[in-house]
C-alpha cells in the first residue's frame, strides 16, 4: 500500500467520514446552507419517492439534526438512510463526497444497535463462507495474470469461465487465488469492525500481486480506494490490446451501453467498453444518462435486499430509458447491473435484450 | 382525530410524514441561517394530483392549520419554509408531464414537475420552455410561479408570466379553479386572475397543474462577453442593442467582483481566477439564439459596437466565457467539482434580489450595495443585474454577499444589509423584490412599497384565503378570520 503520495487509497482516506467528526458536520453545514438541489436530478430513489430524505440533500439536513441531537435514532431512520443504491450520482453532482456521509451514518447505526436484518445475513454469509451469497468463490487457477472473481463471478462457472476465455484471447493467462469478498458490502452496510476484519483477509491473499485485473466495477474501487492494491478493471486491461483482437464473427447490432455507477464514476472505465464493442462492429446509441451521469440499475447499496420493490422500480426506469434509444441490446459489464436490468426487462416484457459485453466479446472474437 | 390523524386517513402513510428525521429533511432553504434556526414543520405531506391537495386543504381548514406549499425548496429567502408550523405540502410527487400539444406548442405539466424535467419532456419535439434559472434541475414550475423567479433567457422570453398560459389552483376555500387563457397567448376576458400567483408564495392557494406555452428550440446560441468601463457604459450598449433591433436572448451584467461566482470551470482547469482588467467596471456577458446566419452576425455588430463606441472590450479567453455559461446554463460541471460547496468551501452566501429603474444601476451599486455591506461589516461576493423583460431592458439585481452561517450575528447583520438594500432601491424608485418574493424576510419593507394598496392585497387574500391557512406569515401579516377550525396566524 505504498499509497502516501496521494494514490488512491490516500484518496479514500481523505474521503473518510464518521458521524461526529468536525469535517463531516462542516460539510453537511454547507450543503445545508447550499440546498442547491443539484443532486437530486438524477437521484434514482428521490424521483420515485418524491421524500427528501431519500435525497442527498435530506440525508445531509438529517445527519446534521442527529449530530445536533434534533434527530433520534430509531428503525424507521435506518429504513430511510439504507433506502439508497449509493450509486453515487449525488457525488458527481457535488463537491462533498456524499456518499461517505451516508456510509458513516449507516456504520453509527448499525453501532447503536440498529441492525437490517436482511443485510446482517449477507454478512454472516461473508463471515462462514467468503462469499455474500454463500456459495463458494471462484476456483483457483494457475496463470501470469490475477484475475479477482468476487462474488457475483465466483459462482458462476460457466461465465467466469466464458470471460476468462476473452481474457486468453487478448494475450492474458488468468490466474485465480483463494478469493474471498472484496468487503464491500460489509462496509457499505455499516458492519465496520467486520469489514475490517475481512479486509485483513483480502490483503493476505491479494497483497503481494503486482496486477490484479477484476471483473466487478465495485470490487475494482473497493480494492483500489479501500485496500490500495494494485487493481485495475479487465475492460481496461482488454482495451489496450484492441489493435491485436481479431474479429471473426462481427456483431451486426445497434446497441446501447448502460455505465455501471462504479466504473463510469469512480474507475474512469467509460470508452473502453464502448471502443471494444465498436471494434467487434456494433453501433452504439448513447441514453440520455451516460458515462459519468449514468443511472443506477437498483442493485446497488443493499437495496435489492432491502427495498426489492424499489429496487425492481428503478432497474425498469433504466430499461425504459434504454429502450427510448430504438437500441435492441441493453449491454453493460457489471454482474449486479446484468441480473436487475435482465429481470426487470423480463417482468416488463421488453423486446429489448440485456447482455453482456463479455458473452458479446467471446462471440465475436472467437 | 387529530388532523395529522385526519391526513393519514384521508391519505395514507406513504404521503403523509411525520417522523423527526422526514420534518427535519425539510427543515431548510437556500437562505442564510444560523446555527439552531432550522425550521422543521409538524408534518409533511406528498400529494400526487389536485385530488389529495384537496383532501389536505379540507384537513387544514377543519382545523385552522397551515400550510405551506415547497417545490425543490432552492429558494433563498425562506419562501419555502414553514415558518408557522402546521403542514408543509412539498409538490414533488406531483411531477409528471400531462400534455404536450406540438401543433399549438403548449406543454401541460404537474405543478411539482421540474423545469428541467418540462424540457426534457418538450426536447424531442424541438421545443422548449426559456424559463430556466440556474436551479432549473431541482426548481418546481409552481415553485417558480410561487417566487417569480428569473430566467437566465429574461432578455428575449421574460419571467414566467410570459409562458403561463393557465393554471389550476387549490385555494383556501378547498376549490379546485383554473385561472388563465387556456392555450392561447393572451385574451381580454375577465380580469386576469392568474397573474395574481406570479410572486403570490402560495399565500393564495396551491397550485397544482400548469399549462404553459413552449417556444421553439433555437439550433444556434452564441454566448460572448464584453469587459466595459462602467455599469452605466454596459447598460448604454444594451439600450443601444435595442433601438438598433439586435434580439438578445440573455444579458446579464456582472460587477467586476461577481464574474468570481461563475468561474469555477475556469479555476478548476487553469489553477487560479481569470484576469480582469483594472479599468473593468463591469462584464456583459449575453446570448444572442437563432439560425448562425441570423446570429452570428448580431453578435459581431454588438462586440464592434461595444469595443468603437462604448469602451468595451471583448473576453477574447474562450475558456472564461464558457466557465461563466457552464455555471450559468448547461451545468456541464467536471463531476466531482461543482461549483457551489467550492465558492463556499469557507464561507456560504446570501444574495438580496432588488429592483431598482435602468438608470440607476450605477448610483445603486454605490450606494445601496458597496456602501451597505460595508456598514454592515459584510464581505463582497459581488452584484449580477439580469435583464428580465422581453426586448426591454428590466433589471433584476442579485447583490450577494458572504455570510458565515456559523456566525448568528453575521446572518444577523446579513438580514439587517437585506432590509436596508430594499430600502435604498425603494427611494430610489424600485422595489424590494425581484426574484425572491417578500416571504417573512422583507414584510416591513414590503408594507412601506405597497402604501395603500396593502387593503386591496387584504382583500384579495380574504377571497383565496379566508382562513389564513395558505402559507401564513409570508409577504405579509394577515389577520386570521375564524371560521370553521381553532383561529390561526
Amino acid at each position: 500500500m505504498a499509497d502516501a503520495d496521494g494514490g488512491p487509497a490516500a484518496k479514500a482516506a481523505a474521503k473518510k467520514r464518521k458521524v461526529g467528526d468536525k469535517l463531516l458536520k462542516d460539510e453537511v453545514v454547507t450543503c445545508y446552507a447550499a440546498s442547491c438541489g443539484m443532486c437530486r436530478r438524477n437521484c434514482p430513489i428521490y424521483n420515485i419517492t418524491g421524500r427528501m430524505v431519500h435525497s442527498s440533500t435530506g440525508k445531509n439536513r438529517v445527519i446534521r439534526g442527529y449530530m445536533e441531537g434534533k434527530v433520534r435514532p430509531s428503525k424507521e431512520l435506518v429504513d430511510a438512510v439504507f433506502t439508497c443504491t449509493l450509486c453515487g450520482n449525488c457525488d458527481v453532482m457535488c463537491a462533498v463526497p456524499n456518499t461517505e456521509h451516508f456510509i458513516a451514518l449507516r456504520q453509527e447505526l448499525v453501532e447503536k444497535g440498529f441492525l437490517v436484518e436482511a443485510l446482517d445475513e449477507v454478512a454472516k454469509n461473508v463471515e462462514r463462507t467468503g462469499s455474500i451469497y454463500a456459495q463458494p468463490m471462484a476456483e483457483p487457477r494457475p496463470g501470469k495474470v490475477t484475475v479477482y472473481a468476487g462474488c457475483r463471478w465466483g459462482y458462476r462457472a460457466n461465465m467466469l469461465k466464458k470471460i476468462l476465455q476473452v481474457l486468453e484471447i487478448a494475450g492474458f493467462e488468468p490466474r485465480i487465488l483463494e478469493e474471498v469478498c472484496c468487503g464491500y458490502p460489509l462496509r457499505v452496510f455499516g458492519f465496520r469492525e467486520r469489514y475490517d476484519r475481512n479486509k485483513r483477509l483480502v490483503l493476505e491473499r491479494l497483497g503481494g500481486e503486482e496486477e490484479v485485473l477484476t471483473l466487478c466495477p465495485t470490487c475494482t474501487v473497493e480494492l483500489v480506494e479501500e485496500c490500495g492494491l494494485p487493481a485495475r478493471h479487465a475492460l481496461s486491461a482488454v482495451a489496450e490490446r484492441i489493435p491485436k483482437l481479431e474479429v471473426k464473427h462481427p456483431l451486426k447490432a445497434v446497441l446501447t451501453y448502460h455505465d455501471p455507477c462504479h466504473n463510469a464514476r469512480y474507475n474512469g472505465v467509460v470508452e473502453e467498453p464502448r471502443a471494444l464493442l465498436r471494434h467487434i462492429g456494433a453501433t452504439i446509441v448513447e441514453m440520455p444518462s451516460h458515462g459519468a451521469h449514468t443511472t443506477c440499475c437498483g442493485g446497488g447499496g443493499g437495496l435489492s435486499s432491502t427495498r426489492s420493490d424499489l429496487s425492481k422500480e428503478v432497474a425498469r426506469a433504466r430499461v425504459k430509458e434504454a429502450m427510448g434509444t430504438g437500441a435492441e441490446m441493453l449491454v453493460t459489464d457489471c454482474p449486479t447491473c446484468f441480473s436487475n436490468l435482465r429481470e426487470a426487462a423480463q417482468e416488463m416484457g421488453s423486446p429489448i435484450k440485456v447482455a453482456l459485453v463479455w458473452e458479446l466479446l467471446l462471440k465475436a472474437l472467437r | 382525530m387529530n388532523y395529522i390523524e385526519e391526513l393519514l386517513s384521508a391519505l395514507g402513510p406513504d404521503k403523509v410524514l411525520a417522523s423527526d428525521f422526514d420534518r427535519f429533511s425539510y427543515s431548510s432553504d437556500f437562505s442564510p441561517m444560523g446555527p439552531g434556526e432550522e425550521v422543521v414543520p409538524d408534518v409533511v405531506v406528498l400529494p400526487k394530483d389536485t385530488q389529495d391537495v384537496l383532501e389536505v386543504v379540507k384537513v387544514a381548514r377543519r382545523h385552522g392549520v397551515p400550510i405551506t406549499p415547497v417545490g425543490g425548496m432552492t429558494g433563498m429567502a425562506g419562501g419555502a419554509l414553514a415558518i408557522r408550523g402546521g403542514i408543509l405540502l412539498a409538490t414533488h410527487a406531483m411531477g409528471q408531464v400531462l400534455e404536450i400539444d406540438v401543433p399549438n406548442q403548449t406543454v401541460r405539466v404537474q405543478a411539482g414537475c421540474t423545469l428541467q424535467k418540462v424540457n426534457d419532456a418538450l426536447e424531442p419535439h424541438g421545443l422548449w420552455l426559456p424559463h430556466l434559472p440556474e436551479s432549473k434541475w431541482s426548481c418546481a414550475v409552481g415553485s417558480a410561479i410561487a417566487c417569480d423567479n428569473d430566467s437566465t433567457f429574461g432578455a428575449k422570453h421574460g419571467k414566467i408570466l410570459h409562458p403561463l398560459l393557465s393554471l389550476k389552483v387549490v385555494d383556501g376555500n378547498g376549490r379546485a379553479i383554473e385561472f388563465g387563457h387556456r392555450k392561447t397567448r393572451f385574451t381580454s376576458s375577465g380580469y386576469k386572475l392568474k397573474d395574481l400567483f406570479a410572486g403570490a408564495e402560495g399565500t393564495l392557494g396551491i397550485v397544482t397543474e400548469v399549462t404553459l406555452k413552449a417556444e421553439p428550440m433555437p439550433p444556434y446560441r452564441r454566448v460572448e462577453m464584453i469587459v466595459m468601463p462602467t455599469l452605466t457604459r454596459a447598460v448604454d450598449l444594451l439600450t443601444h442593442c435595442h433601438r438598433s433591433g439586435i434580439c438578445l436572448e440573455a444579458a446579464h451584467i456582472n460587477c467586476r467582483h461577481r464574474l468570481r461566482f461563475y468561474t469555477h470551470a475556469y479555476v478548476v482547469k487553469h489553477g487560479h481566477e481569470p484576469e480582469i482588467p483594472d479599468w473593468a467596471g463591469a462584464l456583459l456577458a449575453f446570448a444572442v439564439a437563432g439560425e448562425r446566419e441570423v446570429v452570428d452576425p448580431q453578435v459581431e455588430w454588438v462586440i464592434r459596437q461595444a469595443e468603437a463606441s462604448f469602451g468595451g472590450q471583448q473576453v477574447r479567453e474562450r475558456d472564461i466565457v464558457d466557465s461563466w455559461w457552464t455555471s450559468k446554463h448547461t451545468l456541464e460541471f467536471e463531476p466531482f467539482h461543482q461549483k457551489w460547496p467550492a465558492t463556499q468551501g469557507e464561507k456560504m452566501f446570501g444574495a438580496a434580489d432588488v429592483g431598482i429603474p435602468m438608470g440607476m444601476l450605477e448610483r445603486f451599486y454605490d450606494e445601496g450595495f458597496m456602501r451597505l455591506m460595508a456598514e454592515y461589516r459584510l464581505s463582497v461576493l459581488g452584484m449580477n443585474a439580469y435583464v428580465e423583460s422581453p426586448n426591454s431592458i428590466g433589471f433584476s439585481l442579485s447583490c450577494a454577499v458572504f455570510v458565515d452561517y456559523h456566525d448568528q450575528d453575521e446572518v444577523d447583520r446579513y438580514r439587517a444589509f437585506n432590509l436596508a438594500m430594499a430600502r435604498k432601491a425603494l427611494e430610489m424608485g424600485g422595489t424590494c423584490t425581484t426574484y425572491m418574493s417578500d416571504t417573512y424576510l422583507k414584510i416591513p419593507v414590503m408594507r412601506e412599497e405597497a402604501g395603500e394598496a396593502l387593503e386591496y392585497y387584504r382583500k384579495v387574500k380574504d377571497i383565496f384565503d379566508p382562513l389564513n391557512i395558505m402559507n401564513p406569515g409570508k409577504k405579509w401579516e394577515h389577520a386570521t378570520r375564524k371560521e370553521g377550525g381553532e383561529p390561526h396566524g
